[in-house]
């Protein structure tokens, strides 16, 4: 009868403990399941080890932005293919509404360049958000921030010459429903943004990256695009001011071949102030470029010799004839020409990213964003709009182009200098024509015809030699707002001419 | 044999006993059980009874309560259905016994009173298993269906499941693929998901599973009945898991009467595919062929031309169907007394299916134990080990990419839809040995597709195997503490651990490596992978019930529980890089010289306290409210409890005194509920962010990596469960004596919080879309139940039990304002199936043939295809919006994958000792896709096809059938998807048909037998359809979640099941 009394009463006590332990607040970290595999994200960048592997993703969205296989096609669906540099034949990837000005604000390239863009400035704002908490050294701290400065305002300065007025995001945003607060901004407010960041990274940005880092922003990668920024600004002495602190600074000098720059057994050379980096090999880190440009179909010889047969071409971004042209009015001793398209006939192919890729889309090709050439002719175009061209700027421009006749940069060349007696009207076409030719095909050439207000006689006398009804107007000089961003957030505007 | 029996009524329905209602056991009328009579007086004489208690066969009934009336003394039937009691020599005796109409016998002083009973057709004294608890049928008031073992055990099926087609109504129960392992998709009263799952929620002996698989592995024969619970009103009860309705299984446990039983039961057969695909021979093919070329004026090859070399005819579908054989063996041994009870059973299931080299093997083992511990206490042990070994192949959708069970190396030949169009002129072997296929027989001369391979090759070579172990075992402690207040306490732990071995051989070819053949092997052809996998999934229940009645006309039962489950999954894949493999002899992933790996780990945990009120007035006035409160870790942090309430009202009127007038009405009880219940299948883990590798490249020359990490989104906070709202409103209506007995129910419920992708702003920096709890999806309802007993005479009787069920599915709203969803059927039929607000899920999208082109007069004077040429014979679309012309704007709806309803019927015929059931099951108003025809006009003219080719336009003159085009090798719109392509996949099904024969008692007696039957089933005997393919409720995507019903591309035939059976009883 005891062992009974016993039973009972333990039952009892058992069954009413256990029900209310199981009501307790022990339940409450019973459903609070974490992924073991994985790191929660509010967890990430807690130290100073995490918050470097975040800064290697804010670089990493740059590959995004400047053209993947498997995210986006990349900054040359707007910088190459509308330009008189670059046409398009696949209308599946609806690039041709690029190349003819046919654009629908529901493009899907609209919308992948818009969330990358934006994821690009998201990474940065998380490391300029987080650090802070982080035990680092303020040196430490400061060049982790101007990393990320600089990678913020290269996407906002891309963003800002896509699309004009965009939302200004500059810190981590916690909830969707934050995200429905960023309307528009005006450009002038964005270019501020910009400027404040780049400044930040030209002051804290060591000179030169150790081997290991290279390819990291540097301070003259930051003052070349702050340069860049404030010539599309139309600020000229500054623009000047900042470009000459890069060619005074001697850290950077043109490569002696025009066809070396692009090499991938030459990546990172002296001339390259800033590129987005990509290396081969089924890493996930490869460029596509190689199979995005090539024509289709190539003939068995060209499939051999300029991809290894790996993969097909896609014929995205095609050298148009008129480029061709002109090249072959810049002469036969323009050594760019060989070193830019090859095939002798329709289609030709850029040249500038050829490789043998691992896997299609997977090549070696970096994406070269700013070069000491750039820079050079940047600094004789900020010079010459203040008036006219002086001794300096018409050096600068005269190395490019002795290069470009293969003839050694720094060595007075008569035969092919411009003179000093060169008027502004006439140093601003050739500027136009040699910016032209040596950056064909590395996204320049729409952005730098809408800088210089050449976009709509250019494109329209283009469209006019080749036959074609399509005319731009002011409206085609912004992209439209992808369709989705606007109707899911109505209080972004849709630019001028798109719906 | 007297043992003081306590409620009788209660004890036949003891081996239910799991739950805590039941566990009052002693002395308790429970729920609403019948108001005890008043103590009975003047106890005259005893005198001891004896008799036989006989089913409406004249086959002995053991197991029937014998009971005084108004007394608590009572007996059980032995397995010859005898028994004894002592009882006043006035008494009147009470036989009762699931599933029978209990009978009242006045004793008159006889020692010997034999009875017989009739079965009850409906069911009304039967418990219902509710979860956590049971209820009597007639006491009901939420729409539960419930199927008993003996409407199951004798259907010659694998899975549980498969043996429920037909039977119910409210639920759709289709087999989409007849491969072996593959059980019945069951769904509840339509579909509500899009992206989280429209299974209902196994709960078996109050364990609900975590895997639906799980419930298939049980051998039918092991189950006692089967519940299925419909309405969101009887489902609230499980809360966050009973949105798309519940199933309820209950196995066999021992009785209490002293005696060990020992049941066998043994059937075995051979399977045929019940329906073959007609499709061209020889002749007809080359007929085909020539006129292509000439029609695509292309010159006819010489090996074609007609007097050539005779070719081979081939028919693929000899080549890959064999007759398969299944066979099943169980025994069991069960009893037990007053203080312990025990059902043991062992099965074995084999079947070696109808595709060649594929089959299925389960080895189960069951031991159910109940323990009086004491007076108080009471204990239950359940396990349920289980192995079960299944082979499958390749065998549905695209041909050179086909589909798995379960996923699978990509590029094998899908061995259905390749012997579909296979054609007849390629041989199974050349002479060298090696398996034909089109290239290496007909270089150049048949060119398309040259990735047309040999189905034959991949049965023989592909291998694919998994092993799968589980284990189910739940305990429970009961204690009644006063009487009618028991405390329970449970935990049960089921556990699943798979592996599986693929070899793709150097020998087999698959798309990547097409030349691949016996004579020539590749190495990088090999593909070897192990695959591992564990699921523990543990719940630890603990519920209070008090029961009572008071003041004899209101009886009430209280539940209030707690529960815990936890669930996690783990699992790992090794396999060879390819292109390393190093030799064929080594089958395994360790021939390959460099291995990798991926490992996957995934958990889940559930908290839960639910509360249940069923309260009943005079039997006539019920109310049952119920109300459960889930917390999950699938929620988000600030959405992580949810409340589920319902309450469900029933009438019987049949108890008032102005309907008890009319004679001929039994039963008549009007029921209506309304509840709240929900789908928490959103994903582990969904609403959380993580850090993910974005990684870059730093360094010299070319650089090397730097691993990156960023976050992939911000956590969804409030992300929750899929809510499904149910209105239920219905009635039953019992006449005679119940011998006609009807239910019929209507209900609307609406899935709110549908789990979907919406658009956000992408300023966020992670992505366009993030996972939300928008729109909606709309399920209306009648369903239709009737039993009868037509015929209930000595010799013969008679019972029908048909069903029907009317669904209407509508998509009415989802994430945006013009959001649709898009899928493809099938490779190349882009975006044919979408889900769009208005219309139901998966509505069929794409062209309406009006047509076949006659002439050129019809070509120039029709609206016509703009992307390419139109020629007379060429398939003609309608111009739906009436512009003149044929393009993509004239893409519409062209069909639904629902049916309008849905149907069975069950006839029972008794004669003497002969019964024979048959199930029809039917369908009516559904269209299904068929798209192995794509190929026919994907690779012009060159695959064999069916034989409705044979009524293709040939000229303008002989314009055929006025639906099928011309042949031709050129590129055309019939590729285009279209309503060319959806048939009406009405049917109906002869299920099961089952004769038995019950050996005399006397005879089974010689042979040492208790009880002895011998039975013959037809499983699928003949399928009225006009649809063509193997099934008309094929569908490509069996049990996914995905929107994509309907489709036809290769699908695994059903199978004809012959099978002799034997049951006995010792």
């Amino acid at each position: 009868m005891k062992l009974k009394n016993l039973l009972v009463s333990a039952g009892t006590a058992a069954l009413l403990g256990l029900a209310l332990l199981g009501t307790s607040s022990c339940s409450k970290d019973f459903i609070d399941l974490n992924d073991p595999t994985r790191l929660v994200s509010t967890e990430g960048y807690t130290d100073s080890l995490s918050i470097v592997t975040g800064v290697t993703a804010a670089y990493s969205s740059l590959q995004d932005i400047y053209g993947k296989s498997g995210t986006n096609r990349g900054l040359w669906v707007f910088g190459e293919v509308p330009s008189d540099n670059s046409y398009t034949v696949v209308s599946g990837e609806r690039l041709n509404e690029f190349d003819t000005f046919g654009l629908v604000s529901d493009n899907p390239r609209l919308q992948s360049q818009w969330l990358y863009t934006y994821q690009a400035i998201a990474r940065c704002n998380i490391i300029l958000s987080r650090a802070d908490a982080i035990k680092l050294t303020a040196a430490t701290r400061n060049r982790l921030y101007a990393e990320v400065r600089f990678i913020r305002a290269l996407a906002y300065f891309n963003a800002v010459r896509i699309w004009g007025a965009v939302p200004l995001v500059t810190s981590e945003i916690v909830t969707i429903a934050d995200a429905y607060v960023y309307g528009r901004q005006p450009t002038a407010a964005v270019y501020a943004q910009i400027e404040q960041d780049l400044t930040f990274a030209a002051a804290n940005l060591p000179a030169t990256q150790t081997a290991a880092n290279l390819g990291r922003a540097t301070k003259g990668a930051a003052q070349g695009l702050l340069g860049k920024v404030l010539l599309t600004e139309k600020k000229y002495p500054e623009a000047a001011a900042q470009l000459k602190l890069v060619i005074d600074a001697n850290t950077y000098a043109l490569q002696p071949s025009y066809a070396n720059i692009f090499l991938t057994s030459n990546e990172m050379n002296s001339e390259i102030l800033f590129a987005v980096r990509y290396s081969k090999g089924g890493f996930g880190v490869g460029s596509g470029f190689t199979n995005f440009f090539l024509p289709s179909p190539l003939t068995a010889a060209q499939n051999s010799s300029v991809n290894g047969g790996v993969g097909t071409g896609q014929q995205f971004n095609t050298v148009d004839a008129d480029l061709v042209a002109a090249f072959t009015a810049s002469g036969p001793t323009d050594v760019r020409a060989a070193a830019s398209y090859g095939n002798t006939a329709v289609p030709y192919f850029t040249k500038k990213y050829l490789d043998t890729p691992t896997t299609a889309y997977d090549a070696e090709n970096d994406w070269i964003v700013l070069r000491y050439a750039d820079v050079l002719l940047m600094y004789a175009e900020a010079i010459n709009e203040q008036g006219a061209p002086t001794p300096l700027a018409l050096d600068a421009l005269n190395r490019v182009i002795r290069r470009s006749r293969g003839l050694p940069a720094t060595t007075a060349a008569a035969t092919v200098d411009l003179p000093a007696t060169t008027a502004q009207a006439d140093l601003r076409t050739r500027l136009e024509q040699e910016r032209r030719l040596e950056l064909n095909f590395e996204g320049h050439r729409w952005f730098d015809l809408v800088r210089t207000d050449r976009a709509m006689p250019v494109m329209n006398a283009y469209f006019t030699k080749a036959g074609t009804a399509t005319r731009i107007d002011a409206h085609n000089l912004l992209f439209p707002l992808p369709l989705q961003e606007t109707q899911t957030n109505p209080i972004l505007t849709q630019n001028p001419g798109y719906n | 044999m007297t043992a003081p029996l306590r409620s009788a009524r209660w004890r036949s329905v003891r081996p239910l006993v799991l739950l805590p209602a039941l566990g009052l056991g002693a002395g308790v009328p429970l729920l609403a059980a019948p108001r005890p009579a008043a103590a009975y007086t003047a106890v005259r004489a005893d005198i001891t009874i004896t008799g036989q208690v006989l089913d409406e066969r004249g086959a002995a009934l053991p197991g029937v309560n014998v009971i005084v009336k108004g007394t608590s003394i009572g007996a059980q039937t032995d397995v010859s259905g005898r028994y004894k009691i002592v009882a006043p020599d006035n008494a009147t005796l009470v036989f009762s016994f699931v599933g029978y109409v209990a009978k009242e016998v006045a004793v008159g002083g006889k020692t010997a009173l034999s009875v017989s009973l009739a079965p009850d057709a409906a069911g009304l004294d039967e418990v219902v298993v509710v979860g956590y608890g049971v209820q009597e049928k007639k006491m009901l008031a939420t729409s539960i269906s419930s199927i008993s073992a003996k409407q199951v055990e004798l259907i010659p099926v694998a899975s549980p499941s498969e043996a429920l087609v037909g039977l119910v109504a409210g639920a759709q129960i289709t087999e989409p693929s007849g491969e072996p392992g593959a059980g019945a998709v069951i769904r509840i009263r339509g579909l509500g998901s899009i992206s989280a799952g429209n299974s209902p929620l196994y709960v078996v002996d109050g364990y609900p599973l975590n895997s639906a698989d799980s419930y298939n592995q049980i051998p039918p024969g092991d189950i006692q009945s089967i519940q299925i619970l419909k309405d969101a009103a009887a489902c609230a009860i499980y809360g966050s898991r009973g949105g798309n309705g519940i199933v309820i299984v209950t196995t066999k446990r021992g009785s209490a009467d002293g005696k060990t039983r020992f049941a066998f039961n043994a059937n075995a057969g051979v399977q045929q595919v019940a329906k073959r695909v007609d499709l061209l021979n020889r002749d007809q093919y080359l007929d085909y062929l020539r006129e292509s070329f000439t029609n695509g004026n292309r010159a006819i090859p010489a090996v074609l031309q007609p007097g050539a070399a005779p070719l081979p005819d081939t028919d693929w579908q000899d080549e890959i169907f064999r007759t398969g054989t299944q066979q099943n063996y169980q025994v069991s041994a069960s009893g037990g007394n007053e203080k312990s009870r025990f059902y043991i059973s062992g099965a074995y299931f084999k079947q070696s299916g109808i595709v060649k080299n594929s089959g299925y093997e389960r080895f189960a083992l069951r031991a159910n134990y109940d323990a009086q511990l004491s007076k108080k206490f009471k204990l239950g042990l359940s396990l349920a080990p289980n192995f079960s070994r299944t082979q499958v192949q390749p065998i549905s959708g695209s041909y050179n990419g086909g589909n798995i069970s379960g996923g699978g190396p990509g590029g094998e030949t899908a061995v259905v839809t390749a012997s579909l169009i296979l054609p007849p002129i390629v041989p199974t072997f050349l002479p060298n040995g090696d398996y034909g296929t089109i290239r290496n027989s007909y270089a150049g001369a048949i060119t398309n597709p040259t990735d047309l391979l040999s189905p034959l090759a991949t049965l023989d070579l592909y291998q694919d195997r998994t092993n799968a172990v589980r284990a189910l075992g739940t305990t429970y402690l009961d204690f009644e503490v006063i009487k009618g207040l028991n405390l329970r306490t449970s935990f049960g732990a089921e556990l699943l651990s798979n592996r599986r071995s693929i070899y793709v051989p150097a020998t087999l070819g698959t798309s990547g490596n097409q030349n691949a053949n016996l004579s020539n092997p590749i190495l990088g052809n090999i593909d070897a992978r192990q695959l591992n996998g564990t699921n523990l999934n543990w719940v630890w229940e603990n519920t209070a019930t008090y029961n009572r009645t008071f003041a004899t006309n209101h009886s009430l039962t209280l539940l209030a529980g707690y529960s815990a489950q936890y669930n996690q999954n783990e699992g790992s894949t090794v396999l060879g890089q390819t292109g390393t493999f190093t030799n064929t002899s080594i089958e395994y992933a360790t021939a390959a010289g460099q291995l990798f790996g991926q490992a996957n780990f995934a958990a889940n945990a559930l908290t839960s306290i639910f509360g249940r009120v069923d309260y009943a007035f005079k039997e006539r006035y019920i109310l049952t409210a119920a109300l459960r409160s889930d917390g999950s870790s699938r929620f988000g942090p600030d959405n992580r409890y949810a409340t589920f309430p319902s309450v469900a009202l029933a009438w019987r009127a049949a108890e008032e005194p102005f309907i008890k007038r009319f004679s001929a009405i039994s039963e008549l009880k009007l029921r209506a509920s309304y509840g709240v219940t929900g789908n928490n299948n959103i994903g582990d883990y969904n609403y959380q962010s993580y850090q993910t590798a974005a990684n870059y490249v730093f360094g010299t020359g070319t650089g090397t990596r730097a691993f990156g990490f960023s976050p992939n989104g911000v956590s969804v906070r409030n992300l929750g469960w899929e809510t499904n709202t149910q209105v239920d409103a219905g009635f039953d209506l019992g006449l005679f004596q119940d011998r006609v007995y009807l239910t019929v129910a209507a209900y609307q419920r609406n899935t709110t919080d549908l789990l979907l992708n919406q658009n956000i702003p992408a300023v966020l920096g992670y992505s366009t879309r993030a996972l939300a709890n928008v729109g909606e999806v709309r399920n209306r309802g009648l369903e239709f139940q009737l039993n009868t007993a037509n015929i209930t005479g000595k010799d013969f009787t008679w019972s029908t039990s048909a069903n029907l069920s009317i669904n209407r599915n509508k998509v009415l709203a989802l994430a945006g304002q013009n959001d649709q969803l898009f899928y493809d059927a099938v490779f190349g039929y882009t975006s044919s199936i979408r889900v769009v607000p208005g219309q139901p899920l998966g509505t069929f999208y794409g062209y309406t043939q009006e047509g076949v082109y006659r002439d050129q007069n019809d070509v120039d004077t029709s609206p016509k295809w703009t992307a390419s040429t139109v020629a007379p014979g060429d398939i003609k679309f309608k111009d739906i919006n009436g512009d003149g012309k044929v393009d993509t704007n004239d893409i519409g709806v062209i069909g639904n994958p629902f049916p309008d309803f849905t149907y069975g019927l069950q006839n029972t015929f008794g004669y003497k000792r002969f019964s024979l059931a048959v199930t029809l099951q039917g369908s009516q108003g559904a269209d299904i896709l068929y798209g192995g025809d794509r190929y026919v006009f994907n690779a012009p003219g060159q695959t064999n096809g069916r034989t409705n080719l044979l009524g293709r336009w040939h000229s303008p003159t002989d314009p055929g059938d006025g639906v099928t085009p011309r042949a031709t090798t050129s590129a055309s719109l019939r590729t285009q998807f279209s309503s060319y392509f959806l048939y009406d996949a009405s049917f109906l099904r002869v299920r099961n048909v089952t004769l038995r024969y019950n050996l005399p008692v006397e005879w089974a007696g010689k042979a040492g037998l208790q009880t002895a039957g011998l039975y013959a089933s037809v499983q699928n005997l003949y399928t009225f359809t006009k649809y063509f393919g193997y099934n008309p409720e094929a569908n490509n995507y069996g049990n996914t979640t995905a929107p994509t019903y309907g489709v036809d591309q290769g699908s695994y035939p059903m199978a004809r099941t012959i099978t002799l059976g034997v049951q006995v009883g010792f």
